[in-house]
């Protein structure tokens, strides 16, 4: 699972009122190079909950010395979408599991792949 | 009974053909005697050396020569500089696209948009054009099965009742062979257009590639086998060495050819070029290949060898079997090179469908060998059945009559990206155009099987997410594969989760795109149109407001999807909303949504989902409806 992913998931376990952003507990985490494209990044920097952002490239620590606010005129600023590129796309988290901030349901990542589905109970 | 013309030149030697005495003999003798005449005119100059130091007349094929080909091969046989890659880029052919039932007017679209295609026109099945776009941008058409160069296209073939077989087999061949040119032409540019695909581009990549994407359209072509070719797809391999994979090549396609009388290096290289042709979409290979054959040729030593590789490399795949006269003529450009005499004819065979009143009188096969004798007798090509080197496909129907020659050897829908197939490429490519994809959106499939609709979107949008979903680990697996076999990692990511509880935000994603199971593979506890609604309305949920949503349904589906939504007129501006949670009972709702944060919530499930267009498909042996909506609300 990479950051941009996990930058979008939510829990929706029954009751659970916001279940944004989870908590990842990682036990593997790969960096694998991606061919930087600063279009693609720059493009997903306006889509992206930036405070989510940091908070989960600070858990893994890769935070690439990433402000704790969203930079401004980032689409000229190419050391700064590097490094965004790195964090969203290089990172992934292979092994580990995700939890819910409010229910504290876990949620497993194997293989890249997190598991998000639900028990019947919990729909 | 037969009779035999003898044609006598002083230095071109002997041509002798037999005609069968029942058909008219003269009327197939002028035209070929013509052709014949001024082809061994040309040759003997060149022989000569006449040709050096003036331009050759234009004479058979004066259209060539003269119009879109003034340096035509003739220059090439005078050792004079050969054409250059643009070169026929500037001319304008006809081609015709097969495309899947339905598809013909996305692949209208395609055309013009992507190709600045004219004179588009499609008939049943097929859409011809004119363009004067390369190899390369035809290769890149998605929505398209087969490619073709059109030789002609005309009225029906109307055979009168109780026809005998030997006047209808005349009447089809003088309804559709015509005289020759044609062929002669068509062939020639054929040779051409193959001749594109390995002449580009010296700036080659690594060996790798070149299996991985030979790799690819086999596994594509192994499972779909859709033409016949499968046992000589499977011998390729799937993994095979290079060796393999060259040899097998030769197998298919090289077979005929006359270079292979000249030893087993030449011959090696002649399969590295024709690989090119067939194979990969991008290309990549072909440019290896070339770079590979010059460094073959270099350090080879064989004087003339190394001469005759790098002419066909830069001069295209003249060699590779013009037709009719400039086959010979080429082959008297070897001859001329090296190799004592021409040795054979190009070779073909016909692959003839039939529809219509004409189905009735005569068999495909009877058809196919009526007409691949007649192009056999006119053009002097050799019929084989086996592996030709080209193929002419006829299509012969009620309303028109196509002729035609497969450009690639498999389908353009057979991709070299995709290793697991899922729904049939052009079908996933279409859900994925119609969505109206933008640079810096999201695009989620919730129920992605094998990420093919992903895959193919993903080829045409470079800065987009793709996120896919599914519920079964099997199919995630076959999509992870498929994702890191076409290098899309980076964009496309996928997680397990259920479509009925999308573990995403409210109004997160641009677009959603999905082929929802036809079967009866729903939660077996609910009905279908609860669990379309629950699935339906989760996907609303998503989409941001002004996003899209593609949904591919059975006909039954799209019935019970339209009945769902509140408003049952498709199209119209502001469809009423249901004034209850419960959309069946169709309650007319007064309120239109007015906030644009969360439409949904205001009206019913799915009333801001605002009906674009559906477009009926062939799926084989049903039929699908694509459904198109915009999510209303303020972007």
């Amino acid at each position: 699972m990479k950051l941009l992913t996990h930058n979008m998931l939510t829990s929706h376990v029954k009751g659970v009122t916001k279940g944004y952003p989870l908590l990842i507990k990682a036990t593997e985490v790969k960096v694998n190079e991606v061919e930087f494209n600063s279009q693609f990044v720059s493009r997903m920097i306006p889509k992206l909950e930036w405070s989510a952002l940091v908070q989960a490239a600070e858990g893994l620590g890769h935070l690439e010395d990433l402000p704790a606010e969203l930079v401004a005129d980032y689409e000229n600023n190419e050391e700064f979408l590097k490094k965004v590129h790195k964090v969203l796309l290089e990172v992934e988290v292979v092994e580990g599991s995700l939890q819910c901030p409010e229910s504290g349901r876990e949620f497993p990542i194997s293989r890249g792949v997190p598991n998000m589905l639900l028990n019947e109970d919990e729909v | 009974m037969s009779i035999a013309i003898v044609l006598i030149h002083p230095i071109a030697g002997l041509m002798k053909t037999e005609y069968p005495a029942n058909i008219e003999p003269l009327a197939n003798f002028y035209p070929l005697l013509k052709l014949y005449f001024r082809f061994r005119c040309k040759q003997s100059k060149v022989r000569r050396g006449m040709a050096g130091s003036e331009p050759l007349e234009p004479l058979g094929l004066s259209r060539d020569l003269k119009g879109s080909e003034p340096l035509g091969p003739c220059r090439d046989l005078m050792g004079s500089e050969p054409l250059g890659p643009s070169r026929g880029l500037t001319e304008e052919r006809r081609f015709f696209c097969t495309a899947g039932g339905g598809l013909e007017e996305v692949l209208v679209r395609e055309l013009r948009t992507r190709l600045g295609a004219e004179e588009v026109c499609h008939v049943s099945g097929k859409v011809l054009f004119r363009t004067s776009a390369g190899m390369d941008a035809l290769r890149r058409l998605k929505s398209a099965e087969r490619l073709f160069l059109l030789v002609s296209r005309d009225g029906p073939v109307a055979l009168p009742a109780h026809t005998c077989p030997v006047k209808a087999a005349s009447l089809l061949q003088s309804r559709l062979l015509g005289d020759g040119h044609q062929w002669g032409d068509a062939a020639l540019t054929w040779s051409r257009l193959q001749g594109e695909t390995e002449r580009r581009g010296s700036d080659g990549l690594q060996g790798a590639t070149e299996r991985r994407g030979s790799d690819g359209l086999q596994g594509a072509t192994d499972r779909r086998g859709s033409d016949g070719r499968q046992g000589e797809i499977e011998r390729l391999g799937s993994d095979g060495l290079q060796g393999e994979i060259e040899r097998c090549d030769s197998d298919v396609l090289r077979g005929a050819r006359p270079q292979r009388k000249t030893g087993g290096r030449e011959e090696e290289r002649g399969r590295r070029t024709q690989q090119g042709e067939e194979g990969s979409a991008d290309g990549r290979r072909s440019e290896r290949q070339a770079e590979g054959e010059e460094a073959e040729g270099s350090s080879d030593g064989v004087n003339a060898e190394h001469k005759r590789g790098e002419k066909r490399k830069k001069g295209g795949g003249r060699e590779v079997g013009g037709g009719g006269e400039e086959d010979r003529k080429i082959m008297r450009q070897k001859e001329h090179l090296s190799s004592p005499f021409p040795s054979e004819a190009l070779s073909f065979r016909v692959n003839c469908k039939l529809s219509g009143p004409l189905s009735r009188c005569l068999t495909c096969q009877e058809a196919s060998r009526v007409i691949g004798s007649g192009l056999s007798r006119l053009l002097g090509w050799r019929v084989e059945l086996r592996s030709p080197q080209l193929e002419v496909s006829v299509y012969l129907s009620g309303d028109h009559s196509i002729l035609g020659i497969p450009l690639t050897r498999l389908p353009l829908a057979s991709r070299s990206y995709m290793r697991t197939t899922g729904l049939r490429s052009t079908v996933a490519w279409t859900l994925g155009s119609l969505a109206g994809i933008q640079p810096g959106w999201c695009v989620l499939d919730p129920m992605c099987g094998v990420g093919t609709i992903l895959l193919e979107a993903a080829q045409d949008h470079k800065d987009v997410h793709f996120l896919g979903v599914d519920i079964d680990d099997g199919q995630l697996q076959r999509a992870n594969e498929n994702v890191a076999f076409a290098d899309l990692r980076e964009r496309i990511h996928l997680m397990k989760a259920s479509c009925s509880g999308l573990p995403v935000c409210s109004s997160s994603v641009d677009a959603v795109v999905c082929d929802l199971p036809f079967g009866r593979k729903f939660h077996t506890k609910t009905n279908m149109a609860d669990s379309l609604l629950c699935i339906v309305s989760e996907m609303e949920r998503v989409l941001r407001p002004g996003g899209s949503l593609v949904l591919l349904l059975s006909p039954p589906m799209s019935c019970q999807l339209k009945k769902l939504q509140a408003g049952p007129r498709p199209g119209t501006q502001l469809p009423q909303a249901p004034g209850t949670q419960a959309p069946e009972t169709q309650a007319p709702g007064t309120q239109p949504p007015q906030d644009p944060q969360d439409p949904g919530l205001q009206a019913g499930p799915l009333s801001s989902l605002r009906l674009q267009a559906t477009h009926r498909l062939s799926l084989g042996a049903i039929d699908g409806l694509v459904h198109s909506y915009v999510k209303r609300g303020a972007l």
